[in-house]
């Protein structure tokens, strides 16, 4: 962001008990010796140079807090000066410089200003006036420093936030036999988001589909969503079943979260060689089952119960069903459904659905990418309230029929 | 977040008013970021047995903090019930659902049960979608959506 030159002499630390280094170019003046007296009784560190570009060659080199430039320098003009000092000083954009000015001077002012001074003082200077004007702009640059610095600080967090973020929220899911998924994730305006999913291979050779939504954004939904992997990740590895896991994730959630954080989800459990479907949800929306060889899009309704994180009493079901060989399961979270427009209307699930059935003769990318663009023809010209998340599931192969194994 | 245009109406208002039966007791209304879109008013009804609270306007992150100030506020009066009428709320998102939950469970601490009234449509769908419906006291969950 800023470009590596030297620091200013003191960039950090305690504005009081700090020795500040004070640039002033000594003209072999009373006014200037006066000056460097009241300065240097101030307790200020003072360097002496002897023109302008011996001032930008010290700044440069030793660093610097404050510069008094007079209005008129043996080799150049004080405004060509100060654009020099503010184009070498990186982060010393803070640097504070204080113009000279005779009283009758008023083009000076003028030019010094414009050139980036921040202020000015009279010849003859006036030690008292001179030490306060210089208290007064080392803290303005003391703060601007602090500033500088909780920002660089900021950005450095929301950088590994983002990190973070991408490695709960993968690009693309992994791909098993004989099931393929494309997915589509937008993050809300907000900072950090809620929404996850992840796809992993169970012992059993089956698949599980996950996909949930944390109330918040920022931080907090990060950190839960990082924990509500990892418990999924290692219940379902244990061999149970979506209902079970749904059941295990409240436990824990209800331990951390507070009375007014919730999380919804929706978990699958694909055999890809039966297409036997086992799934839950806890709070989250329906998945629909597009079957395009019958050219049917419709809602399946598992079994489930209300958010993970509320109740402590609550015990979850699974449904059964099957996705039979190239019928697609699509997965999704509030922000497709509930995504408005203008007017406050909202996406639906009617008008998903109607759109998913005519993409039977799509592969699943056109899809998604058909489904994604009218969501966000819809919402067009809003930033998006929450995540979007779409997830397209088609199984590809294994045995057929459509008879529904007991489980 | 949000600008309150009426504040300090509420608190010592209320103090009066609750004495009398159905008297409006307050208003508060907040205006969010996103312009008057998004903005909610609160108007507070009701006796000592029964509070009963009109949510106008959207119950987002951006405008759910009053009514959770609101509702905290009149819990300490221990009322049987709280009543949310919610007919005029046409969007309800996840942090609206939150404070809704978050409120419930510290009305029922105290043994005051909170029930939404007259849902909108899509405040519904919401509750629906979620399965809350009987939570708060609005039927069951048999069928979703239509």
């Amino acid at each position: 962001m800023s470009v590596p030159t030297p620091f200013p002499a003191n960039t950090t630390g305690d504005l009081q008990s700090a020795k500040h280094r004070v640039v002033l170019v000594d003209t072999l003046t009373p006014d200037s010796a006066l000056m460097k007296a009241t300065l240097q009784a101030n307790g200020y560190d003072v360097l002496c140079c002897v023109n302008g570009d011996d001032v930008v060659h010290q700044v440069g080199r030793q660093g610097a807090d404050l510069v008094l430039l007079p209005s008129r320098l043996s080799d150049n003009r004080p405004a060509d000066v100060t654009r020099e000092l503010r184009k070498r000083q990186g982060r010393g954009q803070n640097l504070p410089i204080l113009m000279l000015v005779s009283d009758e001077d008023f083009a000076a002012r003028a030019t010094g200003l414009e050139a980036g001074a921040d202020d000015f003082l009279f010849e003859p200077v006036d030690p008292q006036l001179l030490s306060a004007r210089v208290a007064s702009h080392l803290k303005i640059k003391f703060l601007h420093d602090r500033l500088a610095e909780a920002r660089a600080t900021l950005d450095r967090k929301s950088e590994q936030m983002t990190r973070v973020r991408s490695r709960l929220i993968p690009e693309a899911l992994p791909q098993f036999r004989n099931l393929r998924s494309v997915v589509y994730f937008e993050a809300s305006g907000r900072d950090g988001s809620g929404d996850g999913y992840g796809a992993l291979a169970l012992p059993d050779g089956r698949v599980a589909y996950v996909v949930w939504d944390v109330k918040g954004s920022g931080l907090q939904a990060l950190v839960h969503s990082a924990m509500a992997q990892a418990v999924l990740r290692c219940v379902l590895a244990r061999g149970l079943s979506p209902a079970q896991t749904l059941q295990e994730m409240n436990k824990t959630l209800l331990s951390t979260f507070d009375s007014e954080e919730l999380m919804t989800c929706y978990i699958a459990v694909v055999d890809p060689e039966s297409g036997t479907l086992v799934h839950s949800a806890a709070g989250h929306p329906s998945p629909i089952l597009h079957l395009p060889e019958e050219d049917r899009a419709d809602l399946l309704e598992p079994a489930g119960g209300p958010p993970l994180g509320i109740f402590d009493d609550i015990t979850y079901h699974d449904s059964l069903s099957t996705l039979p060989i190239g019928g697609r399961l699509i997965l999704m979270t509030n922000g497709i459904l509930h995504g408005r427009d203008g007017s406050g209307e909202t996406y639906g699930t009617e008008r998903l659905i109607s759109l998913l059935s005519v993409t039977g003769d799509m592969d699943l990318e056109e899809a998604l990418d058909l489904v994604t663009g009218d969501v966000s023809s819809h919402i067009r010209g809003e930033v998006p309230h929450d995540d979007l998340t779409l997830i397209l599931i088609e199984r590809t192969g294994g045995a057929s029929g459509h008879t529904t194994v007991e489980a | 977040m949000t600008k309150r245009l009426t504040t300090g109406l509420f608190r010592p208002m209320f103090g009066y008013d609750l004495t009398m039966s159905t008297a409006t007791m307050a208003t508060i209304r907040s205006f969010s970021q996103r312009g008057l879109r998004s903005s909610v008013e609160l108007v507070l009804e009701g006796n000592k047995e029964t509070l009963q609270i009109r949510v106008i306007g959207e119950l987002i992150a951006d405008t759910c903090s009053d009514l959770r100030e609101m509702v905290m506020d009149a819990s300490a009066r221990q009322p049987k019930a709280v009543l949310l009428d919610m007919s005029e709320t046409p969007f309800l998102d996840t942090s609206g659902l939150g404070v809704l939950v978050g409120l419930r469970q510290h009305l029922r601490h105290q043994g005051t049960v909170l029930s939404l009234v007259n849902p909108s449509p899509k405040v519904l769908d919401v509750l629906r979608m979620t399965r809350l419906l009987k939570v708060f006291g609005l039927g069951d969950n048999s069928h979703y959506p239509s």
